[in-house]
Order: C-alpha cells, then sequence, then structure tokens
C-alpha cells in the first residue's frame, strides 16, 4: 500500500513536472516582439530578450500565445522560442540559475569574449558588420511593403 | 600532459574518428573503473556528440558571432556600395522572404548588403549576414528575381550550409576548453585556444563560401529552399528562372559566382523540375516590378 501510494505520487510529480515543462517556452534569439496578432508585422505588445521565459497559451501553425512574467499576453513565432531542456536531475550551476547543460553548450565556444579576442589578433574592422546589424525595418514599413507589393495575405503569398 | 589528460583526448579523438556510441561505451567503462569522474563523463559524451554533430548543433547565439566575424572577413575583401535607399529595398525584399523562410527568427535577425563589385556573386554567412553584389543586382529585371536570389541566399543560412563547412578537427584544437563547465568567462590561455579554433572555422567558412563554394548538392537544397520561401511570400518563380537565363547567356569569367556555383543551365533543368512538381505559380506583379525599377535605377 505503501509502495503503491509513493509511486502514485511520483507520477503525479512527473506528470506535473512534464505539463509545466511543455508549457513554458525560452527566447533564443537577441531581441524579438510579442505581437498583437500573429503576424511579423503586428504591432507589438511588449520586447523579448534573450532567456526571458513566457508560458504557452495557445498556438496557432507556426505562431505562439504566450503570457509573459509582467502578465502581457501576446503571439511570437515558433522559431524565436525553445522548450527549456529539462531534467530532474540536472545540476544547477550556482548562482547563475543555469543547468548544466546549458553551461555545457555555452562552453562549446564562440562567444563575445572569443570575438573580441579575434577581433583584436586579426585587426579587422568590424564598423560595417556593426552598421549591418543595426539595419532593421520597421513593422509599419514591411506591411506597407506587403500590401503595395501585394505579397503574403494581401496577394498571392501566404 | 597527466594520465586523465591523456585519456580524455584519446577519446575525443575517438569520437571524431569513431562515433559518439563508442566513445560513449569508453566513457561508461571508465567510469566504472574510476578511472574518470562521473561529470567527466558526462562532458566527454557531451563533446562526442557535438563532434559527430560536427557544428550543426552549436547554439544560435555561436552561429551568430561566428557569421560576425565570416561577415567581416568578406567586408575585408570587398567595399560596400553606400545606397541608403537601395539599401533599405534590398533589405524589405530579403525580410519578406525570411518571413515565410524555415528559420524566420535567427539570433540577431537577417541583414542585407550590396557589395561595390561588378563580379556576379552573393554570400549568406551563418547567422543571417547576407551580401549581394551590384553585379548580380544588375541581372535582376525584376523584384521577383531579386527575391529568388535572397531567398537562396535565406535557404543557404537556413541549411546551416556555412557550419557545414567547419573541420570536425577544429574542437579538438580546444577540446579541454570545451570539456569547462564551470564558467562561460574563459581564462587567457583557454581564450587563446578557443580564438584559434574560432580562426580555423572562420578560415574553412570563408574557404567554402568565396573560393571553393558549396558544393552541388547544397547549391540544388538552395534553389529549391528559395523557390518555397519566395512562392510563399507571393513571389513568382519564373524570377529564379529569368535571373538563371540571363547568367547563363553571360560571358562565364570563371570568377566569382562562375567559381562557386554549378553551371547555371545544370541548375536551370532541377529549378524548372521543382517548379512543375510543386505547382508553383504566379507572374510579376506590375506593382513590384515598378518599385523595383524605382530603386535600382
Amino acid at each position: 500500500m505503501k509502495k503503491r501510494f509513493f509511486f502514485s505520487i511520483l507520477l503525479a510529480v512527473l506528470i506535473a513536472a512534464g505539463v509545466m515543462a511543455a508549457e513554458t517556452l525560452k527566447v533564443t534569439v537577441k531581441t524579438t516582439k510579442l505581437r498583437k496578432s500573429p503576424k511579423f508585422y503586428a504591432p507589438s505588445v511588449a520586447t523579448l530578450n534573450y532567456g526571458d521565459t513566457i508560458q504557452k497559451l495557445d498556438q496557432q501553425g507556426d505562431w505562439i500565445q504566450g503570457l509573459t512574467t509582467a502578465g502581457l499576453q501576446g503571439w511570437v513565432h515558433g522559431s524565436a522560442v525553445e522548450e527549456p531542456s529539462f531534467s530532474l536531475t540536472a545540476r544547477r550551476t550556482q548562482g547563475t540559475g543555469t543547468t548544466a547543460d546549458e553551461v555545457a553548450l555555452a562552453g562549446k565556444g564562440f562567444n563575445e569574449q572569443v570575438e573580441e579576442s579575434y577581433q583584436k589578433t586579426s585587426n579587422l574592422d568590424y564598423t560595417w558588420v556593426d552598421r549591418m546589424g543595426r539595419i532593421s525595418i520597421s513593422e509599419k514599413d514591411m506591411e506597407q511593403f506587403f500590401k503595395e507589393g501585394k505579397l503574403g495575405e494581401y496577394g498571392g503569398g501566404r | 600532459m597527466n594520465r586523465t589528460t591523456l585519456i580524455l583526448s584519446i577519446l575525443v579523438a575517438v569520437s571524431i574518428l569513431a562515433c559518439a556510441t563508442v566513445s560513449q561505451m569508453g566513457t561508461k567503462v571508465l567510469e566504472q573503473q574510476g578511472v574518470i569522474t562521473e561529470e567527466q563523463k558526462d562532458s566527454i559524451d557531451k563533446v562526442a556528440v557535438a563532434v559527430e554533430h560536427s557544428f550543426e548543433d552549436l547554439t544560435e547565439e555561436q552561429e551568430y558571432y561566428l557569421g560576425r566575424s565570416v561577415a567581416a572577413r568578406i567586408l575585408n575583401q570587398y567595399p560596400v556600395y553606400e545606397n541608403d535607399r537601395l539599401t533599405t529595398y534590398v533589405n524589405k525584399v530579403g525580410t519578406a522572404v525570411s518571413y515565410t523562410s524555415d528559420r524566420p527568427e535567427i539570433f540577431g535577425g537577417y541583414h542585407f548588403l550590396i557589395l561595390d563589385s561588378e563580379e556576379i556573386n552573393a554570400f549568406a554567412c551563418p547567422g543571417g549576414f547576407v551580401f549581394i553584389t551590384r553585379g548580380l543586382l544588375s541581372t535582376c529585371r525584376d523584384e521577383e528575381a531579386l527575391a529568388c536570389i535572397l531567398a537562396h541566399e535565406v535557404g543557404h543560412v537556413c541549411a546551416k550550409h556555412g557550419l557545414k563547412a567547419i573541420k570536425k578537427s577544429r574542437l579538438m584544437n580546444a577540446f579541454d576548453v570545451l570539456l569547462t563547465e564551470t564558467s562561460k568567462h574563459y581564462d587567457q590561455k583557454q581564450l587563446a585556444q578557443l580564438t584559434d579554433a574560432f580562426d580555423g572555422a572562420l578560415g574553412d567558412i570563408v574557404d567554402q563560401l568565396v573560393v571553393k563554394g558549396y558544393s552541388r548538392q547544397q547549391e540544388y537544397e538552395a534553389d529549391r529552399l528559395g523557390l518555397q520561401y519566395a512562392t510563399a511570400a507571393g513571389y513568382a518563380p519564373s524570377g529564379l528562372v529569368s535571373s538563371l537565363e540571363n547568367m547563363a547567356a553571360g560571358t562565364d569569367t570563371g570568377m566569382g559566382f562562375f567559381k562557386t556555383h554549378p553551371a547555371p543551365q545544370d541548375r536551370l533543368d532541377k529549378v524548372r523540375g521543382e517548379i512543375s512538381s510543386k505547382g508553383y505559380a504566379g507572374s510579376a506583379e506590375p506593382s513590384r516590378t515598378r518599385r523595383f525599377t524605382q530603386a535600382v535605377g
């Protein structure tokens, strides 16, 4: 009886953990927008940064409806988020709150510190790379571009 | 080199030469015999899996940092065509086709830049840094053609073709740093090792992009993906056909695009087959051609 009770509790914990893990999503891109509707040029509700988490509420095609920790609700494209790897045995690295798996992944190498070191040794000029990275087209301009060119929902696209 | 480091070296070498499964069998035995700790076993297993998958499984962030430096190396060889209006237009077309790609959201987003060169060429760096030369731009007769070319380049990014160019031995050069799990911030020695591996990986990608070109199969895959993304956005597939026809009709200079891509005629045959089998249709929209003419001039 005791044994059965113990397994029931364990099963419940595992199911709950599985459900919780499945519904929490982590942002994997530097920055993205939580949008009012499931479209890239829809107005934004909030800015999400790398590592932020959202609770998944719904899904329409590739778009996920989520809720931020601040209680804001909106849509984010599925390619900008992922389910954090969840393991009951994952070792937490002291102080960082990250799992050893995540650190090992980061430890695979190439980060900002390595780029800085490479910049110094190579003497390469990154001015244009930085300028290129700042090129950004607003949602409003992209919607106008789609409308005017009869693209996507305004024409023959999907 | 102490005994444990030697064993770790051998195991990483085994994982490069054989496969992760073989390496994991070895680590299990060594852990059972108390030669290595459980933590070391986990680390080696992770590196072995990473080695087996080569660099395709790098995180989005690492792909972005590699891509930035590949872009810097390309910009070291080609001057930028500074024309804000045209650059904005090219970015709008590129962004439009990225929306319907397999990876519309990548770490730093997609960015497109025009290179001031008559050479007919384009480069897709990991992390979404895409370059098109003025020479290639001049072969496009409308927005459909430009969209299909940019969608082809986005296809290379989505399929991680650049990362696949990195030699597996690059991991070997920095393996003991890769086994370190305690810190994301490296000391000087670790940093020097990783910077060497980074430099080597960049060399592999740039060599593939600029000198050798992608394999024929990768180019055909990028054509297939490009057609898929461009037509999903609403562009006519004839854009890629007309662009390849223009290239086929041009003089093979043996430089740039002609050096790094399969013959346009070979690609045309495959592209026409793909359009027919997938039933891609559509025609050039006058409003798009108008704005193309205004922007390109």
